[in-house]
This record gives C-alpha cells, sequence and structure tokens, in this order.
C-alpha cells in the first residue's frame, strides 16, 4: 500500500521531524495529538509505504483529517508538500477500492450527477447574472465557482455590478458551469476532477474566453493550476486591482471601521494570492485595516475545508480565528473566499453581545463604496 | 510490554482522552529531530501535577520506564522512548499560569511553547530572551530539560539563566518545589540549576518559573561578507575582546551560503568565504555606539561589504539568511545531521577549520553556520541515510568533530542536551570519576532508573560505581 508514494521517498526522508509544521496546524493544535500534525502523517505513510504497519482504519482517520490547507508547507523548512503527498495517498486509497469518507459520499455522488456538491439543478446556476452575459461571447468570462452559484451569490452580484458600473463586458457560464473539481480531488478521485477540468475547458473555449475571473478561491487555485496554460485565470480582487489601478472603479462612499483580511488558504498559500484584497480594502476612505498576528503564507486555515467533512470541527476552528480578530480590536471580518464566509458565519452564531464581529466578503463590501467611472 | 491493565491504570488516572494506545499513535511518539527511533507502550497526556505524581507512583511501583516529552523538536533524543514504556506528554499542560509585572517573572505549565510566552510577555513591554530556533513550536518544558538556547544567547544567555524556580515529581511521585521568585536565592543546594539541562533522568518538571526583563528599546543588525573565512574569525575574537556585547553574533561559511542562494535566491554573495550576523540591542543611544563600533572591527578586519539593516524589513531580510541556513542544507540531501559541539569563543577559527578538514578527510558536505559569538558552532552534515557506506563516513566525521571540539577545551553539545546522541562521548569529556559522579546524583535521586533512562549516560548509572 501507498506504493505510489515510493515516487516521493526522498521527500518523505527529508523531513526534519524539527515539528515546525505544529505552528499552523489547527488539526493538530485542536487536541495535541502528534499523529495528526503533518510530521506524524508523514511518519505514518512511511510506515505503510514500508510495511512496518497495515493501513489501518486509525491512518486513514489520519490521511482524511487534513484540511489541506498548506499551512505545515509554509512552515516547513525542507519545504516538503505534505498536501500533495496527503492526496496522493487518498487516491491509492480509492484505486485500492476504500470509499471515499460516509460524510463526503454524498458531495461525491452529487458532483457526479449534477456537476455541483449540493445536488441542485443546472438552470439554477446563474440566475443571478444579466441574461445577455449568460448569452454572449466575451474574452472576459466569470466563472462563479458552485459555492457563489447556489448560496453566495450575493458575491456574485457585487462582483459584477462593480464590472457593470465601469462598463466592462463579460459573459457569464451560468448553467454552461461545472464543478471546478477540487473537492473530488481533494478526496483523491483524480479522474474525476480531470473529467470537470475537461468540460470546463470546453465551456470556456465555446465563449471564447481569453481570461476567466471568479469570485472564488478554491476556483481559483484549481482553475490557475488546470487551465492556467489555456487562460489568464485571475480572482475577482485581482480583476478589480487592475481597473482600480486603470482609474475604472474608484471608491467614495467612507467606511470608518477597523478591518482585517483573513487570507484564505486557497487564495492565499495555494494561488499566491495575499495583496490584492488588501489593495482593494485599503483604498476604502477612513478604513483601517488590521492584520492577524499569522497573516499571508502564514495564515491560519479558518476551517472551511472541514464543512462538509467534520463540521463540529469546522465551527470551532472558525471559532478560533473570530477570538483572535476580536483580539486585535477588529470590527469587521473581511474575506475573500465563499467558503471562508460560510463557515466564519457559522463560527461567529454562537457568539453575542459586544463580541458579535461583521463578517463580509471583499466585492461585496466594496460595491457598496464604489463609485463607477465610465468610460 | 507493559500489561495493557497498568495502561487501564494509567487512563484511570488522567482520563481515557488522554491515554493513546493505538500502533498508528505510538508510531508517532516514538522520534524527535534526529534519526533515533523507539516505540512508548503508551502515550499520556498529564494535565495536573496531581496526574503526574499519580502517574509516577504507578511507574515506580511497577518499575516502568517514564519518557517525559514536549513538542519533540529535540536534537539529541532526549524524548524518544527507547525502552518503551510510558511516552509522557507534557503538551496538554499548556497555560501561563502568571506574568508578574511587579516582580518580573512569569510562571507557566511545561507545555507552553516558547514563542506563546516570549509574545504574551511582548504585550507588557518585558522579554524572556532564549529564543530557540524552534521556539514556534517547542515547548518551556523541553527547553528547561535541555537547557536550550538561541540566537540571543551570547548576551542574554541560554534557558538556565532564566529558570528561577520549579515545581516537579520525583521517581517516586513526590512532589517537590525548587527555587522561588525571587532574583536572590542562595537557600539550600540549588536543584533548579541540577534540573534544568538534565533532560528528564532525574525528575518531570511540572511548573516553570521563569524571570523577565525589559524588552530593549532599540536594535540594529548589520550583516558583514568576508572574502576570507579567517579575517571573519579575527572579526569574532576582536568584537569580544573588546568589550562589545552584540545580542546576536553568527556565522554562515560558504556551503551554507551558497545552499541559502540555491534555495532562496536572497542575494548573498555566492564568492564569500563568510558572512557575520550582528545585532546589538539596548538603549538606542548605545546601540548606535556599539553598532558603529563594530563596524570598524569589521572593516579593519577586511569585510569586503557591510550591510547595515535601515529598518525592520532590512533587518528581516538579514535574518532571513541566517534563518534559512538549516532549512537551505536539508534541501542539497535527504538526510541533515546537525552538531553543535561548542568551543571557546577564541577557538572558533581553529574549529571551523577543523570541521572542513574533517569533510575534506571524509568525502563530505558539511555546512558549518552557527553562534560564532559564544562559540557554539553547528557543523551540519548534509548525507542520505540510505547510503550505508556514506553513513559509516559520516559516524567517523561526527567523532572527530567531538574530538576536535574537546581538544579545543570546548564541550559536546553548546545547547541540544546529550540524549542518545552523544551519550558515548561522555566520559571522554568528563573522565571515569566525572561520570561517577553525576551517576551518583542520577541513582540517588532515581534509584530504579526509571526517568528517561539510557540518555546522557551510556552505561545504567547505579550507586555501586
Amino acid at each position: 500500500m501507498f506504493d505510489v508514494l515510493r515516487e516521493f521517498e526522498t521527500d518523505i526522508l527529508r523531513c526534519l521531524r524539527c515539528a515546525e509544521c505544529h505552528a499552523g496546524c489547527p488539526v493538530y493544535q485542536d487536541d495535541i495529538n502528534e499523529s495528526y500534525a503533518a510530521r506524524g502523517k508523514l511518519r505514518l505513510m512511511r510506515a505503510v509505504m514500508d510495511g512496518e504497519i497495515e493501513l489501518t482504519e486509525g491512518v486513514m482517520e489520519r490521511i482524511n483529517r487534513c484540511l489541506n490547507c498548506n499551512a505545515c508547507m509554509a512552515r516547513c523548512p525542507a519545504g516538503l508538500d505534505t498536501d500533495m503527498l496527503i492526496i496522493r495517498a487518498r487516491c491509492e486509497m480509492r484505486d485500492a477500492g476504500i470509499p471515499v469518507p460516509e460524510n463526503l459520499a454524498a458531495v461525491r455522488a452529487n458532483i457526479a450527477e449534477h456537476r455541483n456538491p449540493f445536488g441542485l439543478p443546472f438552470s439554477e446556476r446563474g440566475g443571478w447574472a444579466p441574461p445577455e452575459a449568460l448569452e454572449r461571447r466575451s474574452d472576459l468570462v466569470y466563472f462563479a465557482g458552485c459555492a457563489v452559484s447556489y448560496s453566495q451569490n450575493r458575491m456574485a452580484k457585487a462582483a459584477l455590478r462593480l464590472l457593470d458600473g465601469a462598463d466592462v463586458e463579460y459573459a457569464a457560464l451560468g448553467p454552461d458551469e461545472r464543478c471546478c473539481g477540487d473537492p473530488v480531488r481533494r478526496m483523491g478521485l483524480e479522474r474525476e476532477a480531470e473529467q470537470l477540468v475537461a468540460e470546463n475547458r470546453e465551456a470556456l473555449r465555446a465563449r471564447g474566453a481569453k481570461t476567466v475571473f471568479t469570485s472564488c478561491a478554491g476556483c481559483t487555485k484549481t482553475l490557475k493550476s488546470t487551465l492556467g496554460d489555456e487562460f489568464e485565470v485571475l480572482h475577482v480582487t485581482e480583476l478589480l486591482v487592475r481597473m482600480a489601478n486603470e482609474g475604472r472603479i474608484a471608491f467614495e462612499k467612507a467606511f470608518p471601521k477597523k478591518v482585517v483580511y483573513v487570507d484564505g488558504c486557497d487564495l492565499g498559500r495555494h494561488a499566491g494570492v495575499y495583496e490584492a484584497p488588501r489593495d482593494l480594502l485599503a483604498r476604502l476612505p477612513e478604513v483601517e485595516m488590521l492584520e492577524m498576528p499569522d497573516n499571508r503564507d502564514k495564515a491560519i486555515c479558518c476551517g472551511g475545508p472541514f464543512v462538509a467533512a467534520y463540521p463540529e470541527l469546522a465551527k470551532k476552528f472558525a471559532l478560533a480565528r473570530i477570538e483572535t480578530a476580536l483580539s486585535i480590536g477588529a470590527e469587521v471580518i473581511a474575506v475573500a473566499c465563499p467558503t471562508c464566509l460560510i463557515n466564519l458565519k457559522e463560527g461567529a452564531k454562537s457568539l453575542e453581545g459586544d463580541r458579535r464581529i461583521d463578517i463580509q466578503e471583499v466585492a461585496t463590501l466594496l460595491q457598496r463604496s464604489a463609485k463607477p467611472v465610465k468610460k | 510490554m507493559m500489561d495493557s491493565s497498568l495502561i487501564d491504570q494509567l487512563a484511570e488516572i488522567v482520563g481515557q482522552k488522554n491515554v493513546l494506545r493505538a500502533p498508528e499513535e505510538l508510531l508517532t511518539y516514538g522520534y524527535d529531530a534526529t534519526r533515533d527511533e523507539g516505540r512508548p507502550d503508551c502515550v499520556v497526556f498529564p494535565t495536573t501535577t496531581e496526574h503526574v505524581s499519580a502517574v509516577m507512583r504507578l511507574a515506580s511501583e511497577h518499575t516502568i520506564p517514564v519518557c517525559a516529552r514536549g513538542a519533540a523538536s529535540g536534537l539529541s533524543g532526549g524524548s524518544v522512548p527507547i525502552t518503551g514504556g510510558i511516552s509522557l506528554a507534557m503538551t496538554r499542560m499548556n497555560h501561563i499560569l502568571e506574568i508578574n509585572t511587579d516582580d518580573l517573572f512569569a510562571r507557566v505549565e511545561p507545555g507552553v511553547v516558547v514563542a506563546t510566552l516570549i509574545d504574551e510577555v511582548a504585550k507588557h513591554g518585558l522579554l524572556y530572551p532564549p529564543d530557540p530556533s524552534s521556539m514556534r513550536t517547542c515547548t518551556m518544558g523541553g527547553a528547561v530539560a535541555e537547557n536550550a538556547g538561541g540566537l540571543r544567547g551570547l548576551k542574554y544567555g541560554v534557558t538556565k539563566d532564566y529558570v528561577i524556580g520549579l515545581t516537579a515529581v520525583a521517581a517516586d511521585g513526590r512532589v517537590f518545589h525548587t527555587g522561588g521568585v525571587t532574583m536572590k536565592n542562595v537557600s539550600g543546594y540549588d536543584m533548579t540549576k541540577l534540573l534544568v539541562g538534565s533532560e528528564g533522568t532525574l525528575a518531570v518538571i511540572t511548573e516553570i518559573t521563569v524571570k523577565l526583563i525589559p524588552a530593549p528599546e532599540a536594535r540594529r543588525s548589520l550583516m558583514a561578507i568576508f572574502g576570507d573565512i579567517r579575517d571573519a574569525g579575527r572579526t569574532v575574537s576582536e568584537v569580544i575582546r573588546s568589550g562589545l556585547i552584540p545580542a546576536t553574533l553568527e556565522i554562515m561559511d560558504r556551503i551554507t551560503i551558497n545552499a541559502v542562494e540555491d534555495a532562496k535566491g536572497i542575494g548573498l554573495p555566492r564568492e564569500a568565504d563568510a558572512l557575520l550576523l550582528f545585532e546589538s540591542d539596548g538603549d538606542p543611544a548605545v546601540v548606535e555606539k556599539e553598532a558603529a563600533r563594530i563596524e570598524e572591527i569589521c572593516r579593519a578586519n577586511g569585510a569586503s561589504e557591510i550591510r547595515v539593516a535601515a529598518d525592520d524589513e532590512e533587518r528581516e531580510s538579514i535574518y532571513t539568511a541566517r534563518r534559512a541556513s538549516l532549512p537551505s542544507l536539508a534541501r542539497v540531501k535527504p538526510t541533515c545531521i546537525l552538531e553543535d559541539a561548542t568551543v571557546p569563543r577564541s577557538k572558533v577559527l581553529e574549529m571551523l577549520n577543523a570541521v572542513n578538514e574533517i569533510a575534506e578527510r571524509h568525502g563530505l558536505v558539511i555546512g558549518t553556520f552557527g553562534h560564532a559569538g559564544d562559540g557554539n558552532l553547528h557543523p551540519t552534515i548534509i548525507c542520505d541515510e540510505r547510503d550505508a557506506e556514506e553513513m559509516e563516513r559520516v559516524e567517523r566525521a561526527i567523532d572527530e568533530i567531538f574530538e576536535a571540539a574537546l581538544r579545543l577545551g570546548g564541550t559536546l553539545s553548546g545547547e541540544h542536551g546529550i540524549g542518545l546522541a552523544k551519550r558515548r562521548y561522555m566520559e571522554r569529556q568528563f573522565g571515569p570519576e566525572g561520570m561517577a559522579m553525576m551517576s551518583r546524583v542520577k541513582a540517588a535521586l532515581d534509584p530504579k532508573n526509571i526517568l528517561n533512562p539510557g540518555k546522557i549516560f551510556e552505561v545504567t548509572p547505579c550507586l555501586t560505581s
């Protein structure tokens, strides 16, 4: 078992066992159990690979209980890509016929049948978009992502209104859009993910896309790495910065609040986008920008990737991030990822009184203050 | 192997959720940052001193080895449970109990991460100086047990210089206190100092009191580049001789510089033979004066270039070079063995030469960096543990590095501890009588030899020795 990891044996051996990975890992920090740290997981994968132990339920649980947030890699002196190794291990588990964890089975089935994790119909996928955008071809195509399409469509509306206001023409994939493949790829279902990538590639070609922009951080990560060879892939904040720098969008309404931008792992560590959301927020008149103690590549995951698999942990991790934001005096948490938005809002539900905090998505916040500059 | 009914009894003491016994869990409690590995029979997470006491009473009654453990980021095998038994993981005792800003001390449980304490006291304008490279992950208990050092050691000393009181549990379960919260304290034997650096072989530490100092107001960092490492060595000696005490005085050799440049590309001069990094801190006027004097000495000793950090960002970039040393060397080959032999400060250059000769003689790549200012070098051997023949040469090289350090009047370990890695050299440093004295202390406090057996001593200590 885990023979696939042989290819990476030298990488696994490079683990210095220094424990730096402990620091940024919410799963390890949760009950301070070494077997859930990246160092422990690497040791377990090596043990299975060498036949030292069997692939027990316990080992599988540890392979499954990883946020794929890449905080370990950001802190790893040897630069080990534990995230990739974990996904490879999951692939091999799937190849060996081990089913995906029970609480992810519905997500997988929904993606297979409906091309989104929620099992909702294609037809509902672009209801929020201007009808002409759903029809037209354009160099610039909007890829909303499943979470934005079906549950957080305020994010899409805000982003597109900002573009509309600046007279920027774009197409929206709407019902032609498919899940980007990230959820199934993280389950170790590489072929299913590739199929979705191929379908999205075709849909984007059919619209004449040259540049694809998306409101979703997970999609940004996946589209940059899988379709970046053919299309320019931008997170919506990257596109908005470009527009703002060109003078096509400006912000006039004051936002006199203490705002902390909380880096999402997919957008930050995975896609390398740290500055665009900060740059935009800082343009809001009278805003006071704060930083989390651990930010950018050292940011700590909000727990969003566990929403389906380990909802209680997801909530707990979210609450911990909110507590940190409160401790630095933030009044507003700004995020640029629908999963962070959903999960942090869920985590904040238990807060009362002056410990309540406003959680906003960047484009939504900006749109309220924006003054479009038409060409 | 421990009887499972004993493990059940341990679970009764600390609670089921604080005992691990599944094979996949035990496997991950068998190592630290060295290549040594063991396998405990169970992992126990005490959350109170009373838990530790009850665990030790049971262990003593049944003669079960107990190996206390923090984050297991150690570099000498100190927390590796080579004889099985109980891995006593102190990581869930992780509360800061008190930060006293009137008397300038802090009381912490052993599982508190060092950087957490440093960050918390900083909020009060205070400094806890020992800053081991692993401070973001290593625990106070581990740092005390191994007497960890750090980059600020030259001016501020190491962990032992800050620990003023301890609560500990003896091998038979008795709870005792050492030291106190006063700055001066000469009542009786200094049991605090005895326990600091004792690597879990004399007692289990359950509470630590450390003194704090006011945080320095200003700091100034500079990097000096040398075309000849001998000039760097002379510079170190002259800085020390001229009475300057920078907080940090670090060295990186040519191999390290090039490894960092390969990994990070931060613009270090590849042709340089050595780099020195300095940091002065304290009163702004004093810092200014000290930094200028250091710059002068560097120039007079042939530094080809000096980069002074104008602001925090530039300071950070200077430090990136030093912090990237080990990681960058680690990327060169799969296995990376870090030593910490330490010599008198005037012998740093001789030690660097000795390491280079040893590397050449055995056909090995050894990058050296470290705390030149306090003579604590980190020769780092980069190799591949799958290559048995190479590993034999590595072993011989390690032997010779220790020989060289001792010959120059140095010591086996400046800050990592002895553990397993260096125990076989102990007699060379202390002689049979020196070892016999240490054995007697060990045997008196732990007559059944259940506390971290096999560490520090190669031969089981006993009263008859």
